[in-house]
């Protein structure tokens, strides 16, 4: 791990959990149905290894501020980021890396209802995947789309991929 | 923008006073035990031992209260399923709609495992500030070492990132009042209305926030930080005869909680 991963990582954990506090705001970052807005960040992973440690972190610290359920919600919310924001990491930068982490929570915070509550399980995961997948589809795809356009304002490391203008023009000289 | 961050409410208590390693194991074996057996005998114990902790630790009524509010709707759920389709002979029926006696039991059941379990966590947030929680977890997952996991870079991860929050909702603030300057509306509309206009703070965030670890890794290297290396505390984590004892206590009531 380099010192800039790890200064980076950080960043990416606190941006995490301040939008999950705004969102917890209006009463919407956990239990049944919810939208956290800030698993809109999630497409970060695709790109960016500091992203996958530190959104992981996010949600053990937002878990951890934020959660009723606090100690056994941090190493749950944590492996699920985790399981999550690594398989986005295989697949890249693509739309279909967005289904990871609604299928992923959808499964996992259902067996966590299902467990504590007793509540149906597939009905569980059903609405949990739905709140994640408005979020993810809405936010995360905007969130995407930026990366994949403005990613090396950012300086994200990353997939080099072809600049298909700058080919072109070369072509044209 | 204004808001608590932290659940921690500061205060001298017994409890606050705890290390805060002790504090997490406790906790965590009662929550593991709250789970293991499933009687109304056991919940009664956890149920007080997780009371006699709040009343210890000194925190306003209140303040858990709060804490409770986002399981409420749970709450409601659990009961309308159980009561709806747990099996077992009804005490209502109202056409096809079968209330069943057991299903109240269950529910009721559920719900009471579920507020100790949120009184119980409450208490070592409550009580214990990010910071000490955070040492404390780095402590106890230093097995995890031996499978090339980087505790104490994660920890150290934890520990900036939690300094970062206040500073990142400034910039947050700061970026609104600079967009609104320029016309942004960020009230007017529709969910997607709103949420399209949240774009030109997020890009400005993200590059002032990457700029700014940027900044902070090449401060950290200028003063010699080594990732991996061993590192030396300010305050380093001490343990008491009161955390042996508060150990042991609550050891010997999951023995009694689980045999009873």
């Amino acid at each position: 791990m380099t010192t800039r991963l790890l200064a980076r990582g950080s960043v990416y954990a606190a941006a995490y959990v301040v939008l999950t506090l705004l969102s917890g705001a209006f009463g919407l970052a956990s239990g049944e149905v919810q939208f956290r807005i800030s698993e809109a960040l999630l497409p970060f992973a695709c790109v960016d290894p500091a992203a996958v440690v530190g959104l992981t972190l996010g949600t053990a610290i937002a878990n951890g501020l934020a959660s009723p359920m606090g100690l056994a919600d941090v190493v749950a919310g944590a492996l699920l980021t985790l399981t999550a924001a690594l398989l986005m990491w295989r697949i890249g930068p693509r739309v279909v890396a967005l289904a990871a982490p609604v299928v992923v929570n959808g499964l996992g915070v259902g067996a966590e209802l299902a467990l504590i509550l007793h509540l149906p399980f597939w009905p569980s995961v059903g609405l949990v995947a739905l709140g994640e997948a408005v979020v993810l589809f809405t936010g995360g795809l905007l969130v995407l789309s930026l990366i994949r356009r403005h990613g090396a304002l950012l300086g994200l490391p990353g997939r080099p991929r072809p600049d298909v203008r700058a080919i072109s023009r070369q072509d044209e000289r | 923008m204004r808001m608590a961050i932290a659940q921690y409410y500061p205060r001298a208590s017994p409890i606050h006073r705890l290390d805060p390693r002790c504090k997490v194991v406790a906790v965590a074996a009662l929550v593991v035990g709250l789970f293991l057996r499933s009687s109304f005998a056991a919940l009664a114990v956890y149920g007080l031992v997780a009371v006699a902790g709040l009343l210890l630790s000194g925190v306003p009524l209140g303040w858990v209260a709060r804490g409770l509010r986002p399981v409420v709707w749970l709450l409601v759920l659990t009961f309308v399923v159980q009561l709806l389709f747990a099996p077992g002979p009804a005490f209502y029926t109202l056409g096809p709609l079968h209330l069943s006696l057991r299903g109240l039991a269950i529910a009721g059941y559920l719900s009471l495992r579920l507020v100790v379990l949120v009184v119980a966590s409450l208490l070592l947030t409550l009580t214990t500030p990010p910071i000490a929680l955070t040492d404390a977890l780095a402590w106890l997952s230093r097995p995890l070492r031996r499978l090339r996991v980087p505790t104490e870079e994660l920890a150290l991860m934890v520990t900036i990132a939690l300094r970062f929050i206040p500073t990142l909702m400034q910039e947050i603030d700061t970026i609104m009042k600079a967009q609104r300057a320029r016309g942004a509306s960020f009230t007017r509309g529709g969910p997607l209305r709103r949420a399209r206009a949240l774009v030109p703070v997020l890009v400005p965030l993200f590059i002032l926030s990457f700029r700014r670890a940027d900044e902070l890794a090449l401060a950290m290297e200028a003063r010699c930080y080594l990732p991996g290396a061993p590192r030396t505390r300010l305050h380093p984590l001490h343990a008491h005869r009161r955390d042996a004892v508060v150990l042991v206590l609550v050891a010997a009531l999951v023995v009694l909680a689980e045999l009873i």
